[in-house]
C-alpha cells in the first residue's frame, strides 16, 4: 500500500509494510469477489461467455477481468462504490 | 566452615582418643594458620551459628531519617480507551458462542432471501434473451431492484458482524482478525449459494479466484486500486462494443423503443400469470395436458352459457401463448406475437411447443 490515505482509511496505517500488502490484498480479494458475483447477475449469457472464454488464456490477470467488466457494464464505477462502501461497513471501518 | 581455607585431610596421620578438630589444626602449616581469620582453634561449639553470620535486619534497625520517607503505594496502569463506547467492549481474541450463533442465525434468513433474488433475477434474464434475442440483439437486462425483505435481512446480518467485530478493534485495532473472520464468512456464504448460481457462473467464479491467487505482484496493485476511493479508471480495453448483429450500430432511440417493446412483453406475461391463477375449471370447461421436452403444455377449453363456440386457450409453462376459437365449423388458433421469433432467427420454445400440439388442436370436435 503505497497511498497513505488509502491504508488510514481501511484501518492498516498503523501495520508495517509486509504486512499492509498482506492485509491490503486480501481486503482487495474480498472487494474483488463481491464486484464479480454483482457483475454476473448483470451480464449477459452472450457476454458471460466471453468472460469464460478469456480465463482459457493463462495471461490473462485480475485486472484483465475488471477492466472487460468495466467496458460492458455501464454504471461499473457506482457499482464498485458500493460494493466498497457495503464492505467498510461489514468491517466496521 | 567461616575462617578456615580449604586443606585436605589426612585419615592415616590420625591417632588414637584424639579430636577432629585438634587433628585438623595440627596438620596446617604455620603459613596457614597465620592467614587464617581466627587463630583460635574452631571446636564446633564454637562455630558461628547461621544467625550470626547472616543478621536479621529488622524494621526498628533503620535509621530515623527514612522512617518519614512513605513507600509509594502500587500504580494500576489504566489502558488508554478511544472513546466512551469502548469500555463495553474490551479487546478479545476470539468470536464468542453468542456471537457466532447471532451471526449464523441473520446468515441463514438472509441466505433465503439472497437466493430468491438471485433465482428470480435469472429466469427474468432467460425471458428477456428469448424476446430481445428475437430482434438480433445481444443487450443487457435492467437490474431488477432488491425487495425490502432482502435488504432488511441483509441490514440485521451485517449489524450481527459489526457488533462481534466491534471486540477486535477495541484497544489494539486487530483489523487482521476481522479480515480474517470475514473471509470465513465469504467462503460459508459463496459454498451455501451454489444452487443459485448457474454451472458458467459458478465456473467463471472459481476461475477468477484461482488468477487471483496466482498473480502476485499484478493483485497487489489491482487491490490497491479497487481500495483507493478515489475510483481509479482502468485501461479500456479495445475490444468490440456489447450488442452485435442484425441490427449492429444502433442509435439511443432504438435502444430505448426495444426496452419499451420488453417491458410490454413483461407487463403482458404478468398479466396473464394472474389470470391462470385466478382461473377456475367449471362444468362447462375441459383441459389437456401434453408435454414438450419435460416442460407442461395444457389447453383450456371453455364455454359460456348459451355460446355456440369454445374459446381454447393454449399455456406453456403456465403462461398463456395461443388463444382461439373452437366452433362447429372447425379450429381457429393464433399463436401470440411476442412468442414468435422473426423469420431470420431461431424458433423460441414457445414456438416449437405450440408447433406440437397443432395436430392434437386440429383433431378436437366442439363440445356442444
Amino acid at each position: 500500500m503505497t497511498t497513505l490515505e488509502t491504508a488510514t482509511n481501511w484501518g492498516i496505517s498503523t501495520l508495517n509494510e509486509n504486512e499492509k500488502v498482506n492485509v491490503g490484498s486480501r481486503i482487495g480479494k474480498m472487494l474483488y469477489q463481491a464486484i464479480l458475483v454483482r457483475s454476473l447477475s448483470i451480464l449477459s449469457e452472450k457476454e458471460e461467455r466471453e468472460l469464460d472464454s478469456l480465463f482459457d488464456n493463462d495471461n490473462t490477470t485480475p485486472e484483465d477481468v475488471v477492466i472487460f467488466l468495466q467496458s460492458k457494464i455501464l454504471n461499473f464505477d457506482e457499482l464498485v462504490k458500493e460494493e466498497r462502501k457495503k464492505l467498510k461497513k461489514i468491517l466496521g471501518l | 566452615m567461616a575462617g578456615y581455607n580449604v586443606c585436605m585431610f589426612d585419615a592415616t596421620k590420625t591417632k588414637k582418643n584424639t579430636n577432629n578438630f585438634d587433628v585438623l589444626h595440627s596438620q596446617l602449616s604455620p603459613e596457614q594458620l597465620e592467614n587464617m581469620e581466627r587463630k583460635v582453634p574452631i571446636r564446633f561449639e564454637n562455630m558461628r551459628k547461621p544467625t550470626e553470620i547472616y543478621p536479621v535486619v529488622e524494621e526498628e534497625i533503620l535509621p530515623k531519617k527514612l522512617e518519614k520517607i512513605k513507600i509509594p503505594e502500587k500504580i494500576e496502569k489504566k489502558l488508554e480507551v478511544k472513546s466512551a463506547e469502548s469500555s463495553l467492549h474490551p479487546a478479545k481474541e476470539k468470536m464468542t458462542m453468542e456471537e457466532n450463533d447471532r451471526i449464523s442465525s441473520a446468515r441463514k434468513e438472509y441466505l433465503v432471501h439472497l437466493h430468491n433474488y438471485l433465482k428470480s433475477v435469472r429466469s427474468r434474464r432467460e425471458l428477456f434473451t428469448k424476446t430481445i434475442s428475437g430482434f438480433g440483439i445481444d443487450k443487457q437486462m435492467p437490474q431488477l431492484t432488491e425487495s425490502k425483505e432482502l435488504l432488511d435481512a441483509e441490514g440485521i446480518y451485517f449489524s450481527a458482524i459489526n457488533e462481534a467485530n466491534k471486540g477486535f478493534l477495541e484497544g489494539f485495532h486487530n483489523i487482521e482478525i476481522v479480515v480474517a473472520e470475514q473471509e470465513k464468512e465469504n467462503n460459508i456464504v459463496f459454498s451455501r449459494l451454489s444452487d443459485a448460481f448457474s454451472p458458467r457462473e459458478k465456473n467463471i467464479h472459481r476461475k477468477a479466484m484461482q488468477s487471483w491467487d496466482g498473480f502476485s505482484e499484478e493483485k497487489n496493485k489491482l487491490a490497491e486500486a479497487l481500495l483507493n476511493e478515489n475510483n481509479v479508471k482502468f485501461q479500456k480495453s479495445p475490444k468490440a462494443p456489447s450488442y452485435t448483429g442484425f441490427r449492429a450500430g444502433k442509435n439511443i432511440d432504438e435502444e430505448t423503443k426495444d426496452m419499451k417493446v420488453f417491458a410490454k412483453v413483461e407487463e403482458m406475461s404478468k398479466e396473464v400469470l394472474e389470470k391462470v391463477q385466478e382461473q377456475k375449471v367449471t362444468e362447462n370447461s375441459r383441459t389437456m395436458q401434453f408435454d414438450y421436452e419435460g416442460k407442461p403444455v395444457e389447453i383450456l377449453l371453455t364455454r359460456e352459457n348459451g355460446a355456440n363456440d369454445e374459446t381454447l386457450r393454449v399455456f406453456f409453462q403456465n403462461k398463456e401463448i395461443a388463444k382461439g376459437l373452437l366452433t362447429k365449423s372447425g379450429l381457429q388458433v393464433r399463436l401470440h406475437p411476442a412468442f414468435k421469433a422473426g423469420f431470420l432467427f431461431a424458433k423460441t420454445d414457445s414456438q416449437k411447443a405450440f408447433e406440437k400440439i397443432l395436430p392434437n388442436l386440429k383433431s378436437l370436435k366442439a363440445n356442444i
